[in-house]
């Protein structure tokens, strides 16, 4: 009960300790973001101090009161080196790439140190992860990519970095909350269920009525392949003759728009069709098809490519969320 | 965190600082401690190498028994600090067996530091103190190497932050060590192991020593005010008075007619002597004080003959303040009582001295002094002074007045003060310390146990106690000299060599020595905040604000240094002269406000000053040229990069001091 409380109670300074900073890309650990306290270890030590003094004292022995005296010294001395080993390091922030909940989002986070002066012993944690990262050396610059737990789909922000260390002695904790501007968004999880019929892309020997418009593809000419056109395109045969990448077009028969349509999935959770249709764009995407979306009253007209592809997985992500970015 | 995996560099590290920290205390131990924690060492390094798993929680549990069963009986009639040193041993030899992790780490280190500080309970040299200040740093040297990965750690950058540590934490203890207070134990505690040895005994029996063995032991060390000693025939330093005589021993009046005694009172003639005396352990209730103290030191008492007695035997060094004053006037009238007491002597026995004193007397006349004054000739003529006088028959003083005729100052001072009370004349035997050495470097006295020496005090009628020396009758250089030197001038004689050091160049080296350790006693060891109103006259006074400013002050500036040190801001100095030159020549420009664009190339930025300076338009041409060259080009030549160099130091020198507007 009482580590809840006191989780409670670091839970609690940790988001003062946040607020009172705005949201930044980079931010640089002076005296007002860092923290020093004695640990466990720094704890028991004083205690081992007390002992020796009440043992020069019963004694009356001058060297025990040197050696007392000297290691507390050397305490108040830990005191600056725990210090300087966070003080004056740059961080800064990238926004991680989109990835699917369940997964993690990696950030990445470059420390920037003085020249001269080597950081040993630096622990950096999410606040939403679980266990820290530990470097051993920094020295000028040095990136870390930080895994962050993506648990829903929607914008994640990491939110909170701490930068730790106990350095040279482990009788202090030196650390700092840093308040990340820093965000990833969070597609839904794919659900794996096979696409139904009525979306079954007109490609492949499975053809079958509803994919096909009527008549044979007509060949209408080749044009400069471009980049975003699909691979299926592509006129195989004109390369290998050497005569660079050129993409076939068709005239008239292309493949029918696919409409994956939200409302069509009626009577399962929101997340689970949101789930099933995040599966079938990256099904779709991979069969590189036209598709279009309807999210309620959002539509997104349909397309093909990777640009389609980002744009409805968003879509996707943020359906029915606020609108924050 | 706390459950981190700690390196093989920090096992290293732990090990050896454990063993290190244990080696003071080998003389005493009991071996089998020494051997388990040497076997748990080894089965350390053995798991530590991976050839042996950690061992079984049954195999720890039989250790921990066996090693309390040990303690018990080893340790069983002596609680002290010996016990509770070779407890903690033993449990930092079982912990060996299973640090795992970083906390286990922690207790080891902890208990070593604990351990390493007892050291200081049995020895307090100065060479101590540096050894445990050595495997301090190794301690903290092995704390800095578990808070390491287990792949980082290198000893000597261990080692290298454990010094950076331990500096500042110097002038740091050094002010805490002078100001903070003293205070009286908290429980009292036994010091075993002191040491204490003296050369004075409690009873005085020149017949039952063959030789006296001479110990070159330190007895006691004294400083005078103005650092200038009395002469050598005045340092007498009294310890003990013996007037029960048996026929055979001397010994002190027991407790009861000690109490009896009435307080003997002193009137000084003359010149005060004030000194301070620091005392080795003797194992013995007794001080000594040069004849004759006015008053007894705080936390003593004077005793009715006028000795310096503590409430229990001196364990440990003590340092005390004296005034005394050599001329002085003692006890000038007896009471009856103390007449009997002090001519007291056993009905029989040792009758040809009677007999002597008698026949001294008739020569005499009743003049006491004329008396002492044919004794001493008596002894000067025909005696010998020697160590090994041999052993005496029944009747020692006969033996010794009459059949031997040599002996040492014991022998002397027993026959007169036998012949004085046979006389009639009041007389007791007094012993302590005659002489010492002087110490030219620190400007004190030094008194070894071979400086112990008995002579007499006569009672006279109208002048009280009188010291009489028999001993200087027979030789006097024995009083004027040091003993060490009389010693050593008379080899042959006495066919012995008390301290061995005749080479002049040795002996100088051998004072230099005691001096510093001398030194090391008085300011360090005994060093006792208030001693000589040290800190009044540093402070202006001891107010606790004082106390606290001047504790403050110098921590402050202290650790103001250490934190700028650590948190100074370090510019990067780059290795290129070339580079820094257009380094300097950039922020020249910048702080004239035509600093570079973070996007614009050197060559680009120098171009478009250009526009700006015409008087060096040409120059920064020129370098924006050999820039652009030098970097994209490829061309590095000698003589592109020195025209370079060049073209900066030029256009620095030719840019104005100040910004214009």
């Amino acid at each position: 009960m009482a580590t809840e409380q006191l989780q409670g109670a670091r839970r609690r300074i940790r988001r003062w300790m946040l607020s009172r900073q705005q949201p930044a890309r980079s931010h640089r650990l002076t005296q007002n973001r860092i923290f020093i306290l004695p640990t466990r270890a720094g704890s028991v030590y004083l205690l081992l101090l007390v002992l020796l003094l009440v043992m020069a004292i019963n004694y009356e022995n001058n060297l025990i009161y040197a050696l007392t005296f000297l290691l507390l010294g050397v305490f108040m001395s830990a005191i600056f080196h725990t210090y300087s080993n966070l003080a004056g390091i740059e961080v800064e922030v990238q926004d991680a790439q989109p990835c699917f909940a369940g997964e993690q989002a990696g950030f990445e986070i470059e420390l920037k140190g003085s020249a001269r002066r080597t950081r040993e012993q630096l622990q950096l944690q999410l606040a939403a992860q679980t266990l820290p990262r530990i470097l051993d050396v920094v020295q000028t610059r040095q990136r870390v990519q930080l895994d962050c737990p993506a648990a829903q789909r929607g914008w994640l922000r990491p939110g909170g970095l701490r930068l730790q260390t106990t350095f040279p002695l482990g009788l202090f904790r030196a650390w700092a909350w840093l308040n990340l501007d820093a965000k990833v968004l969070v597609y839904p999880a794919p659900l794996d269920v096979p696409l139904p019929s009525a979306l079954q892309p007109a490609t492949g020997q499975g053809q079958d009525s509803l994919s096909r418009r009527a008549g044979e593809d007509d060949f209408g000419g080749l044009t400069r392949f471009e980049p975003g056109m699909s691979p299926r395109q592509v006129d195989w045969k004109s390369y290998a003759r050497g005569r660079g990448l050129h993409a076939k077009q068709f005239e008239g028969h292309q493949d029918p728009d696919l409409w994956l349509d939200l409302d069509m999935l009626g009577g399962e959770a929101l997340e689970r069709r949101l789930s099933k249709l995040t599966g079938w764009v990256l099904e779709l995407s991979r069969r590189d098809v036209r598709y279009g979306i309807k999210l309620g009253s959002f539509v997104l007209p349909p397309a093909s490519g990777e640009g389609q592809r980002t744009r409805a997985l968003s879509a996707l992500a943020l359906y029915g969320l606020e609108v924050t970015e | 965190m706390k459950s981190a995996q700690i390196s093989r560099t920090a096992v290293a590290l732990q090990l050896v600082a454990v063993l290190l920290a244990v080696v003071p205390h080998v003389t005493w131990l009991p071996l089998w401690v020494l051997a388990l924690l040497l076997a748990s060492t080894g089965s350390r390094l053995m798991i530590h190498s991976g050839r042996w798993p950690f061992p079984h929680w049954l195999v720890k549990a039989v250790l921990v028994a066996a090693a309390s069963i040990g303690l018990i009986l080893s340790f069983n009639h002596r609680a002290g600090p010996e016990s509770m040193v070779a407890l903690l041993i033993v449990a930092l030899s079982l912990k060996l067996l299973e640090v795992y992790h970083r906390r286990d780490a922690f207790v080891v280190l902890f208990v070593c530091l604990f351990v390493a500080a007892t050291s200081f309970l049995f020895d307090e040299s100065f060479w101590m103190a540096l050894y445990i200040l050595a495997v301090t740093l190794l301690i903290l040297a092995a704390l800095n190497s578990i808070q390491q990965g287990a792949g980082a750690g290198r000893y000597s950058t261990n080692l290298k932050t454990a010094a950076k540590l331990l500096l500042p934490a110097v002038p740091f203890m050094l002010v805490l060590f002078f100001l903070f207070p003293r205070l009286d134990p908290l429980w009292s505690v036994r010091v075993q192991g002191s040491g204490a040895t003296t050369g004075l005994s409690d009873e005085l029996s020149p017949g039952d020593i063959e030789s006296l063995a001479q110990s070159s032991a330190l007895a006691f060390r004294a400083t005078f005010e103005h650092d200038e000693a009395p002469p050598p025939e005045q340092r007498y330093w009294r310890a003990l008075v013996m007037s029960e005589f048996d026929g055979r021993r001397w010994t002190r009046p027991d407790p009861a007619t000690r109490q009896r005694l009435r307080p003997e009172k002193m009137t000084a003639e003359g010149a005060v002597l004030e000194y301070s005396v620091v005392m080795e352990p003797s194992g013995r209730p007794w001080l000594v004080a040069l004849d004759q103290p006015l008053a007894p030191a705080p936390g003593m008492a004077l005793s009715a003959v006028r000795t310096l007695q503590l409430d229990a035997p001196l364990e440990r060094r003590r340092q005390y303040e004296l005034r005394s004053s050599p001329a002085y006037r003692l006890q000038p009238l007896l009471t009856a009582a103390e007449q009997r007491h002090y001519l007291q002597l056993p009905r029989g026995g040792n009758l040809q001295s009677r007999a002597l004193a008698r026949q001294l007397q008739q020569q005499a006349g009743g003049d006491p002094q004329a008396l002492i004054r044919a004794l001493m000739q008596r002894f000067n003529r025909s005696y010998v002074y020697t160590l090994e006088p041999g052993r005496l028959g029944r009747d020692s003083v006969d033996a010794f007045l009459f059949d031997t005729q040599q002996g040492y100052c014991e022998h002397f001072a027993s026959a007169t003060a036998f012949v004085l009370r046979s006389a009639g004349i009041p007389a007791r035997v007094v012993t302590g310390y005659q002489g010492g050495e002087w110490n030219p470097y620190e400007r004190y006295i030094q008194v070894r146990q071979y400086d112990a020496h008995a002579w007499v005090e006569a009672w006279l009628p109208g002048q009280g106690w009188r010291r009489l020396d028999p001993t200087a009758a027979v030789a006097p250089e024995r009083i004027r000299m040091s003993a060490g030197d009389f010693f050593d001038t008379d080899q042959t004689r006495f066919g012995r060599a008390a301290t061995g050091l005749d080479i002049a160049w040795l002996r100088t080296l051998s004072q230099r020595y005691d001096a510093f350790n001398f030194a090391w006693h008085r300011w360090v060891l005994n060093y006792q905040g208030e001693q000589s109103g040290l800190l009044e006259d540093w402070l202006g006074g001891s107010d606790t604000w004082r106390l606290v400013l001047a504790w403050l002050l110098p921590t402050g500036v202290v650790f103001g240094l250490v934190a700028w040190w650590q948190l100074r801001p370090r510019r990067v100095r780059h290795p290129d002269p070339l580079e820094r030159q257009l380094q300097a020549l950039q922020q020249a420009l910048q702080r004239l406000g035509w600093g570079r664009e973070p996007a614009e190339t050197v060559s680009a930025w120098l171009t478009r000053l250009a526009d700006e300076w015409p008087s060096m338009r040409a120059e920064m041409q020129r370098l924006a040229w050999l820039d652009e060259q030098q970097r994209y080009a490829g061309e590095c030549s000698h003589d592109v990069r020195g025209e370079m160099l060049q073209l900066c130091r030029r256009l620095r020198q030719q840019l104005p001091r100040k910004r214009s507007v």
